[in-house]
């Protein structure tokens, strides 16, 4: 009887110290926000040279079948793709045109602010190593100028911003996370929101007006507000649009215009340095 | 020896969870190895390894992912925890009792992800898409759970044999 209390009392401890410890981790990162953990940076660097190992071996995988094994239509999806250059060619002259007239507006614009900003490229080597997390590992750290809150971005629109950034490693959070906000506003009406993750591959378009001409296909875009993202940059499509009569707000469904689930490579977007 | 064997089943386990796993995801659900993990030793760890072996994998879950930290460690720790206390007066052994076993754990892991994810972070997630995800979360498991189980017993027996121990179960 003695031996079983004690065992009960001893598991008793265990159970109050792993709530504590639990605690104090959750307390620390509250507390210290985006701050590096110096043991999240040690397990991050350990790991890292096996995620860019298996990730390598992975994508030299699926280039074997991409390129030889999948070969079934690519005849047709050569016929289709000469007809898309044919298109995408006129396309590509009306817009130079329209490219050209704008260089000359721009010239006339006293544009101080607008400065070139550097980006980086970076390789996505891992992914959350939980379900409920969006968030993806890159291989670039604070060795190559990365730190906390910089932009990440594709060729096809923003994707996320550092959380974390170690030696050689980050972590970027994805806008479908369910933490992520992007201060944001709709390209045609300029009709202001806040993009905000889901948890699922869409994000939510928050606190735009009941009064707001809101459209299916209607592009949305970073607002610069926030200091995260520059101004500009390609968010998403609107895919749903619910107005209830009751409501202040809309209920907007925006789909990230960068495919989150197929990322490889994207660019980190430094800060503009000040000339001195 | 075994802790070496250990540590790389360990870095193996992560780095497979972390890079290519997604590609077997349904819905963006995909099957927890590090919870599976934990169950299978908390069940065949001696003494209470399990407790120690529950609180490690979660902190380091905790390291390689974006979420509040201390979350892994926690759900983590208890799971360990209750597989030590218990592994003498339950049968995890046959599709059935692991099914189960999984299946419990993950909703546990689930609802407590959840919970702090809105509460102490705040985050805004519909509860009927989080219950239906930790659901399909649970069931997964546990299909991955036993090809995991089936694989870590082959591997626990084959260490026995060739370093015969007191840190694992023998049968």
């Amino acid at each position: 009887m003695p031996i079983r209390r004690t065992k009960g009392k001893h598991l008793l401890v265990v159970l109050a110290g792993i709530v504590l410890v639990s605690l104090v981790l959750m307390t620390i990162n509250i507390r210290h926000g985006k701050n590096n953990l110096f043991f999240e940076s040690m397990v991050v660097w350990a790991f890292s040279p096996v995620q860019n190992l298996l990730t390598n071996t992975v994508d030299s995988i699926s280039d074997v079948f991409d390129h030889y094994f999948f070969l079934v239509g690519v005849s047709r999806e050569n016929e289709r793709l000469l007809l898309e250059i044919d298109r995408l060619s006129r396309k590509t002259n009306e817009l130079l045109e329209k490219s050209k007239y704008g260089e000359r507006i721009e010239k006339l614009i006293d544009d101080v602010d607008q400065k070139e900003r550097p980006v980086i490229t970076a390789e996505v080597i891992g992914r959350d190593a939980t379900q409920w997390s969006k968030m993806v590992f890159i291989n670039k750290g604070t060795k190559h100028m990365i730190e906390e809150n910089l932009a990440v971005i594709t060729d096809a629109g923003i994707i996320g911003h550092v959380i974390h950034a170690s030696a050689g490693t980050s972590k970027v959070l994805l806008i479908t996370d369910s933490r992520s906000a992007v201060d944001s506003l709709f390209q045609e009406t300029r009709e202001p929101g806040v993009t905000v993750g889901t948890g699922k591959d869409v994000c939510e378009m928050k606190f735009v007006s009941i009064e707001a001409n809101v459209k299916v296909g209607d592009e949305v875009l970073s607002s610069g507000l926030g200091g995260v993202f520059p101004k500009g940059l390609m968010i998403g499509r609107v895919v749903d649009v619910v107005k209830k009569k009751q409501e202040l707000f809309q209920d907007i469904t925006v789909v990230p215009s960068a495919d989150l689930s197929r990322l490889e490579e994207v660019l980190i977007v430094l800060p503009v340095k000040e000339d001195s | 020896m075994i802790l070496l064997i250990f540590v790389l089943v360990l870095v193996l386990l992560f780095a497979v969870q972390t890079t290519f796993l997604e590609l077997f995801s349904v819905g963006g659900v995909m099957p927890d190895l590090a919870l599976i993990f934990v169950v299978y030793c908390g069940i065949h760890f001696l003494r209470n390894g399990g407790i120690g072996v529950g609180v490690l994998v979660g902190f380091i879950q905790d390291c390689l992912s974006g979420a509040l930290f201390g979350v892994n460690t926690l759900s983590k720790g208890l799971t360990g925890l209750f597989f030590s206390a218990l592994k003498d007066k339950i049968i995890v052994k046959g599709i059935l009792p692991i099914s189960f076993f999984l299946v419990a754990t993950s909703l546990f892991d689930g609802v407590i992800y959840f919970s702090a994810l809105t509460s102490l972070m705040g985050a805004q997630i519909k509860g009927d898409f989080m219950f239906s995800r930790i659901l399909v979360f649970a069931v997964f498991n546990a299909v991955a759970g036993l090809f995991l189980f089936y694989v870590l017993d082959a591997g626990r027996q084959q260490l026995h044999r060739k370093f015969p121990n007191q840190v694992l179960r023998s049968t």
